[in-house]
C-alpha cells in the first residue's frame, strides 16, 4: 500500500501546504478535516476546528496516556468534543489562507445534550448560486443519533452566518448518517453509499419540522434517486470523504474505509485508509484505487477534493491535529495503485 | 518557503526518522499550533530508540497540552509516564512538583522536589529543548518553598539563604524575583539589599 503520497506529490511538481487558523482562536487545538470549492476563481475551504487534541500512539506503542493509545484530549471540564467550523479563501497559487471567519451559528442553534457537539465534517458547497455547508450533527438527541444537515451561509466582509439549517430525513434511514458526499455539478445530490452506489436528491420544496428535547428542528426531505447493483468485494465500507467533483467528464471523489478495534483492557485504536473512486457520467463505476494514505500515520480523513486547472487539490486531516492541501497534479493519478475491478467484482 | 513547509517537506520525505519528527514538533509549538506539534512529538517518542530523546518528546507533549489548559488529570500522568520512562533525569520530578504545588498539594510537592534532588543524576547534560526545566535551582526553589508548607520551616529558611548565596549565578527570572521576596521577608537580606538586587 502507498502510505504517503505526499511524497509523490511535492517530488513530481505538486505541493503540500499546511492550513492553520492562529492558536489565539483555537488554543492551539486541532484543525482538520478540510473541505474544498472552488467557486469561481476563488479557492473555498471549511476547516473544521475540534476543540480536542488527539493523542495517538503509533508503531511499538510504548507510550499510552491516561486514556490509552487513542485519546480525545478534551477539556476535562467540558465532557464535550466541540467542533466549530471556519471558512477560508486560499491562495490558488500558494495555498495559504487568505481570509478566514468562523461561522456564526448562533441563530440556528438549540441546548446541545449529546457529546459531540456541532457540525462535523462540513463540505463546503454552491448549488444554485447559494452557497452552502453540509456535515452531520448529533447533539440534538440523547442517543447521538446523527444526521447530515444543509446550511445556507451569508458571507459578507465581516460576518460568517448560518443562515438556515435543514436537517435531511431519508425515508430509509440509519442511527447515524454521515459522510454524504455532495455531488459538486448536481445541485442538492449526494453519494450516500458508494458501494454498491446509492445518490439521493433532497426535496427541497418538502419541509418540515421535528420536535426534540430542546426544540423544533426544520426538516428536509430526500430520495434515492439513483442505484447501482455493481458491488465490489473489498475489507470495509468505503465510506464517505470528499465532494463529488467532474474531472474529465468523469465523477470522482476520496473515500475512506476504518479498520477499528480494540486492545486488550478496551483500548479503542484505529487506522483509516483512502481511495479515489471514479465513475463515468452515467454512474458507471471506472476506477477504484487501491488503499492509500496520505502522510505515512494511521488516522488521516479527507474531506476536500477540488479541480484547479490540472491540479487536483486534496485537502486532509492529519490525527485530527493539524490539516493540509495537497496540489496533485492530475498526470500523478497513474502513480496511484489501482484495483483490477474485474477480479474483485461481486 | 517558510520554515514551517521546509520541516514538513523533510518529514514527507523521511515521515520515520525521530529527529525530523521531533523537529517539525518543534516548529508547530514555536507558532502555538501545540495539537499538531503533539503529533510530531508522540511520534518522536514512539520512533526513537534514544531513552532521552524519548523522555524528553513525552515531556514535550506535556508543555503542549499544559499551554492548551484544562487538562490536568492527563498532564499529570504524561509527567509520570515521562518520569517512569526515565528516572534519573531532574526533569519530570520538577514538573510534578509543580503540579502538585499548583493545587496546595504540599506533600506530593515537597516529595517530587526532594526526589528529583536526591534521586536524579544532577550532571547530566541538559535536554537539548524547552520543556519548562529552567535548571536544578527550580528544584531546590520548590524544596524550599514546599518546606514551609509542610512544617519543616527551618528547612526552608536554610534552603532560601543557600539560594540566596547563588543568586548572582541564577537568570533574572520568576524564580530569582521570588527568592529575593522571600529572603527579604524572612530577614535573610536587608531593605537595601533587596532595593539594589531587584534594581539591578
Amino acid at each position: 500500500m502507498l502510505n504517503n503520497i505526499s511524497q509523490i506529490a511535492i517530488n513530481n511538481g505538486g505541493s503540500l501546504t499546511p492550513l492553520i487558523i492562529p492558536s489565539e482562536l483555537t488554543d492551539g487545538t486541532g484543525l482538520c478535516n478540510v473541505s474544498l470549492f472552488m467557486d469561481g476563481d476563488e479557492l473555498l475551504a471549511n476547516i473544521r476546528h475540534v476543540h480536542y487534541t488527539l493523542y495517538h500512539s503509533e508503531f511499538d506503542q510504548k507510550f499510552y496516556c491516561k486514556w490509552g493509545v487513542l485519546a480525545y484530549l478534551n477539556p476535562e471540564d467540558d465532557l464535550t468534543l466541540t467542533t466549530g467550523n471556519y471558512l477560508c479563501k486560499l491562495d490558488r497559487k500558494t495555498h495559504e489562507i487568505k481570509e478566514f471567519i468562523n461561522v456564526d451559528t448562533s441563530k440556528n442553534d438549540i441546548k446541545p445534550i449529546w457529546s459531540f457537539v456541532g457540525l462535523e465534517d462540513a463540505r463546503v458547497i454552491r448549488w444554485n448560486k447559494t452557497l452552502y455547508i453540509s456535515g452531520v450533527r448529533r447533539d440534538v438527541k440523547t442517543n447521538g443519533e446523527g444526521r447530515m444537515e444543509l446550511c445556507e451561509i451569508d458571507w459578507k466582509d465581516d460576518s460568517c452566518v448560518e443562515k438556515t439549517r435543514e436537517r435531511i430525513q431519508h425515508p430509509s434511514q440509519n442511527y447515524l448518517e454521515k459522510n454524504w458526499m455532495p455531488i459538486n455539478d448536481m445541485p442538492f445530490h449526494y453519494i450516500k453509499w458508494t458501494n454498491p452506489l446509492e445518490i439521493i436528491k433532497v426535496n427541497t420544496k418538502d419541509k418540515s419540522t421535528e420536535k426534540v428535547q430542546e426544540g423544533i428542528l426544520p426538516t428536509i426531505s430526500c430520495d434515492t434517486v439513483i442505484t447501482k447493483k455493481e458491488e465490489l468485494e473489498l475489507p470495509w465500507d468505503l465510506r464517505g470523504g470528499s465532494n463529488v467533483i467532474k474531472v474529465d467528464n468523469q465523477y470522482m471523489c476520496i473515500t475512506h474505509e476504518v479498520d477499528f478495534w480494540h486492545h486488550p483492557g478496551h483500548f479503542k485504536d484505529a487506522f483509516y485508509y483512502h481511495r479515489i473512486v471514479i465513475w463515468d457520467k452515467d454512474w458507471n463505476l471506472v476506477r477504484v484505487s487501491k488503499q492509500f494514505q496520505y502522510m505515512a500515520t494511521r488516522i488521516e480523513f479527507t474531506c476536500g477534493l477540488a479541480l484547479d486547472g490540472d491540479d487536483l487539490l486534496i485537502s486532509f486531516g492529519y490525527q485530527d491535529n493539524a490539516s493540509y492541501i495537497m496540489r496533485w497534479p492530475k498526470p500523478l493519478l497513474e502513480k496511484l495503485e489501482w484495483e483490477d475491478l474485474n477480479k474483485i467484482r461481486k | 518557503m517558510n520554515s514551517l513547509k521546509k520541516q514538513l517537506y523533510k518529514y514527507v520525505n523521511n515521515p520515520l526518522d525521530p529527529n525530523i519528527n521531533f523537529d517539525l514538533g518543534l516548529e508547530y509549538e514555536n507558532i502555538g499550533q501545540t495539537a499538531a506539534a503533539l503529533s510530531f512529538y508522540l511520534r518522536c517518542a514512539e520512533l526513537t530508540e534514544d531513552k532521552t530523546i524519548a523522555y524528553e518528546s513525552i515531556l514535550k507533549t506535556h508543555k503542549c497540552v499544559a499551554k492548551q489548559t484544562r487538562r490536568p488529570v492527563w498532564e499529570q500522568e504524561q509527567l509520570i509516564t515521562a518520569l517512569t520512562h526515565l528516572p534519573q533525569r531532574p526533569e519530570a520530578y520538577l514538573l510534578l512538583s509543580l503540579w502538585h504545588s499548583g493545587r496546595e498539594e504540599w506533600k506530593a510537592a515537597n516529595s517530587y522536589a526532594v526526589q528529583g534532588l536526591e534521586i536524579a543524576n544532577l550532571n547530566l547534560a541538559p535536554l537539548k529543548s524547552d520543556v519548562g526545566y529552567p535548571g536544578h535551582y527550580a528544584l531546590k526553589f520548590q524544596k524550599a518553598f514546599t518546606c514551609w508548607w509542610v512544617g519543616q520551616r527551618d528547612l526552608s529558611i536554610k534552603l532560601w539563604k543557600e539560594l540566596f548565596k547563588d543568586i548572582h549565578l541564577l537568570p533574572k527570572d520568576k524564580y530569582y524575583e521570588v527568592i529575593l521576596n522571600n529572603c527579604k521577608n524572612f530577614d535573610i537580606i536587608d531593605e537595601k539589599q533587596y532595593n539594589k538586587l531587584t534594581q539591578e
